[in-house]
């Protein structure tokens, strides 16, 4: 009798506490559904995918759909206080200590540069600067002030700001390497800026629009070294801001115009599950960097929008050309024929992104498609055998995150077919960011965005750079850069940059792997985002419904 | 018992040292440093060599180190690597929210678990006392940041009954708190369960109730204030352990506390930060313990009686 009852009570707690699990786990009033809810969810996702593709060609499809609208539509009521869930936290309110995506969000809404970029049009447009020219072939740019631009603690924007803001730049931790780019920057006039460079660079005003390049006031840092880098005269200016937890700005009525929100909230929000169920929620009304295995619920919540875009980042794979084994060419060649791009898309991007086709941004200037590397196992073979007469070829991939741990489980399984021993090296972001930049790794997969300027490709190639992964040292890619940066004749100056992709092509020192799109979850009816590839958007004219 | 409490917080000084050595050495043995994250990706090799010179990076371990302890002894646990803001202002800027998520788990869990450890000991071996023990065991089996995120789709995404996160608002501590303390909660009631269980053997006890004292009075009165030098004991560990930060559960619910900011650090390789923060929470952690430790004078007085004889003897010797 007493066994009974210990049975029976067993029973009862085991069925509670799978009850308790798939309610848990259940994504919304369908749980009842089970099964059917996972595939509908499964062909939802795969409709994201064409849609994801749809949005790849301009992310016209969404505007159509009015998911981030430019304008609010007439007469809808908006929300006054926006919430952002980001994944990664601001740990400065000064711009030039850091410049990754979560702060850059802050200085496009915070500060302003002198030049802008239109991401429609692909041209620059006045910010700061009405106008800007170069007579020397791009060694000496003057740029003109707008007048009467006013900073958010008063004082009016004079081109001794500028020039104060870029002699600032030196020993910073985001801005010293461009400041090393100047010879000279000085205040002409109250409205004339004159920068002489060390050397010619075509590509400077695309370098203007960066956000660290954003104008500072001189007397607001001056007063308040902590607070001042602050302010700006951006359409926002920063209210509180608590380190690692929350940064919140108030509208202030700029040379730009009046925001459509009083306050924006930036809350940090690492936890991806957390941060999406928020914005299901309504506590934040946009979900930064949603997790790709988690969009399908974006897309099903009627309540929300899913806005896909084009991302400029590539994921690629890095051989340390200074080190052995991954020194030899053949051997690299022979993992670059080896690989099945469209199945590491497939499963690791969980099929949202855009196989790379060269080691270039998508939406850089100069980009050349190269067709890319196409899984070849006799042409991989024959590679490895060069490299490899007598077998037994082994290579170490380091990677840091999820995602590419599994590309590089994909790809060992794959290369095994031809006889090569992957290793993986795990570490964390700061391990994997030391050894590679150190040179202590065979070869790496790693990720950079791309800007829109074709010399923004010098720092991946340039030998030294931090971010030059493979320790790629190319003579003659070097020369090329230094031409191009230089060229004025559109046509001979792609052609460099054509070259360039063909010789990284040719000796294979980096596999680009592909482009990931780009995600943010929104309230519906949310627009009036700047999306950028880089995925730093700006997000100054965001307007959010009111209910 | 001055002498004994002043004796425990020199004993903190090694502990400091102790603790301080570790961190600083093992945040220098794991590879990567905090420069190449910090560095803008256009950073060249002088850059960051020119960051590393300015953070004093380039100085061999232990001279770092001892210029760090040079700094603590003046009271200046340094500048944070990642912000640039004192280290000992950004840890106190957290600790609140810690402190009160601490406070909070520990009454779930006491609340929780000392109820449910009488109730088990009062009825021992029947099944209910089984299904106690179940239950408390259920909430140390669970991992955190699975409960939390149950616990968030449960009562913020369904019922809409609490915030999912954050520390805005007085709410928001629910969550996490019923996380946590679920956690505690097998460790209190087996416990209390079995101290319980000891002091009801007790004659004393037996005679209180030959005496007529009704059973709720003996063992609420009688028996539980007997059983109680274990369950502070736990109650003392168990806080002390939660003050040292909650990273999973302060993760998921985006508490701002301690614990995050430690791996958030850690993850930076912020060695200022994560060697202040350690120590600091190594400090509060010896002075919880101490507090217990006098705690138990109060609790039961031939504790208080023992020390009082010490002194005592030594004054008669």
């Amino acid at each position: 009798m007493k066994k009974r009852t210990y049975r029976m009570a067993a029973f009862l707690l085991a069925a509670a506490m799978t009850a308790g699990t798939l309610a848990g786990c259940s994504s919304g009033d369908k749980s009842s559904e089970g099964g059917q809810t996972t595939q509908a969810a499964g062909s939802q996702a795969a409709e994201g995918q064409a849609g994801s593709q749809a949005a790849a060609s301009g992310g016209e499809s969404q505007a159509a759909a009015g998911i981030n609208a430019k304008t609010p539509p007439e007469g809808m009521a908006l929300k006054d206080d926006i919430v952002i869930g980001m994944k990664s936290k601001h740990t400065t309110i000064d711009q030039m200590e850091a410049s990754n995506t979560q702060h850059n969000y802050m200085w496009r809404m915070v500060l302003d540069t002198l030049v802008h970029f239109n991401n429609e049009t692909s041209e620059l447009e006045p910010q700061l600067a009405t106008e800007w020219s170069t007579d020397d072939g791009g060694k000496t740019y003057i740029f003109k002030l707008r007048e009467g631009v006013k900073f958010h603690n008063g004082e009016t924007l004079k081109a001794s700001d500028v020039a104060f803001t870029f002699n600032r730049m030196e020993g910073t931790t985001s801005c010293n390497g461009l400041f090393l780019k100047f010879e000279s920057v000085e205040a002409v006039d109250d409205l004339t800026v004159k920068m002489v460079l060390t050397d010619p660079n075509l590509d400077w005003p695309y370098m203007m629009t960066l956000p660290t390049s954003c104008i500072l006031n001189e007397k607001a840092v001056t007063d308040d070294p902590q607070e001042g880098p602050g302010v700006g005269t951006g359409p926002w200016q920063i209210d509180t801001y608590e380190f690692g937890n929350y940064t919140t700005l108030k509208a202030f009525e700029s040379w730009r115009g009046l925001p459509n929100a009083k306050t924006f909230t930036f809350r940090y929000i690492p936890e991806d599950s957390a941060r999406l169920i928020a914005l299901q929620n309504g506590e934040v009304d946009i979900c930064a960097e949603p997790a790709t295995i988690e969009l399908g619920r974006i897309e099903e919540d009627p309540k929300l929008d899913l806005i896909v875009y084009d991302g400029g980042s590539l994921t690629y794979m890095a051989f340390n050309t200074q080190k052995a084994p991954a020194d030899n060419e053949e051997l690299r060649k022979a993992v670059a024929y080896g690989i099945d791009l469209d199945s590491i898309i497939a499963v690791a991007a969980e099929g949202r992104g855009k196989k790379a086709t060269s080691f270039w941004g998508w939406s850089e200037y100069g980009f050349h498609d190269m067709g890319g590397y196409t899984r070849d196992l006799d042409k991989a073979k024959e590679h490895l055998a060069k490299a490899y007469p007598n077998g037994g070829a082994t290579l170490d991939i380091s990677v840091s995150g999820a995602e590419r741990k599994t590309i590089a489980e994909m790809m060992q399984s794959q290369l095994k077919e031809i006889g090569l021993t992957i290793n993986i090296v795990e570490l964390d972001s700061a391990g994997i960011s030391t050894t590679t930049t150190n040179g202590e790794h065979q070869s790496c997969i790693y990720g950079m965005g791309f800007n829109i300027f074709g010399d923004d490709a010098r720092r991946i190639l340039q030998p030294g750079s931090a971010v030059n992964k493979a320790h790629y040292d190319s003579p003659l890619v070097m020369e090329l850069l230094d031409k191009a940066v230089a060229e004025t004749d559109e046509t001979a100056r792609k052609d460099y940059y054509k070259q360039i992709q063909e010789d990284v092509y040719e000796h294979a020192p980096y596999i680009p792997l592909y482009y990931a799109d780009g995600f943010i979850g929104v309230k519906k009816g949310t627009g009036g985002i700047d999306i950028y590839p880089t995925s730093h958007h700006d997000y100054s004219n965001i307007f959010v419904p009111a209910n | 018992m001055h002498r004994y409490i002043i004796k425990r917080l020199l004993l903190m000084i090694p502990v400091i040292i102790g603790v301080s050595f570790l961190v600083f050495f093992i945040m220098d043995l794991a590879p990567g440093d905090a420069v190449d994250l910090m560095a803008p990706e256009g950073a060249t090799a002088e850059d960051l060599m020119a960051i590393r010179h300015d953070l004093g990076l380039d100085q061999p371990v232990v001279i770092r180190y001892i210029r760090y302890m040079g700094g603590m002894l003046h009271g200046d646990m340094g500048i944070s690597y990642v912000s640039k803001t004192d280290v000992f202002d950004t840890y106190m800027q957290k600790l609140p929210a810690t402190i009160k998520l601490s406070f909070a788990s520990i009454l779930v869990s006491v609340l929780l678990s000392v109820p449910l450890g009488i109730y088990s000991a009062t009825r021992q071996g029947t099944i209910q006392d089984n299904i106690s023990m179940v239950l408390a065991m259920i909430g140390l089996s669970m991992p955190n940041f699975w409960l939390g995120l149950l616990l968030i789709i449960a009562f913020s995404l369904h019922i809409h009954l609490f915030p999912s996160g954050g520390d805005q608002t007085l709410s928001a501590i629910v969550l996490p708190a019923l996380t946590i303390g679920t956690g505690l909660m097998a460790t209190l009631t087996r416990t209390t369960r079995s101290s319980m269980l000891d002091v009801l053997k007790q004659e004393y006890l037996r005679t209180a109730r030959a005496k007529g004292i009704p059973e709720k009075t003996v063992v609420m009165s009688h028996a539980l204030r007997n059983a109680l030098i274990p369950i502070i004991t736990i109650i003392g560990t168990q806080l002390a352990g939660v003050l040292g930060g909650s990273v999973l559960t302060e993760t998921v619910f985006a508490w701002p506390g301690v614990g995050r900011l430690i791996v958030d650090s850690l993850n930076m390789r912020d060695t200022p930060l994560v060697t202040g923060s350690i120590i600091m929470t190594t400090i509060l952690l010896s002075i919880v313990l101490l507090l217990v430790d006098l705690l138990y004078a109060v609790v039961d007085p031939r504790i208080k009686a023992q020390y009082i004889i010490k002194r005592g003897r030594k004054k008669r010797g």
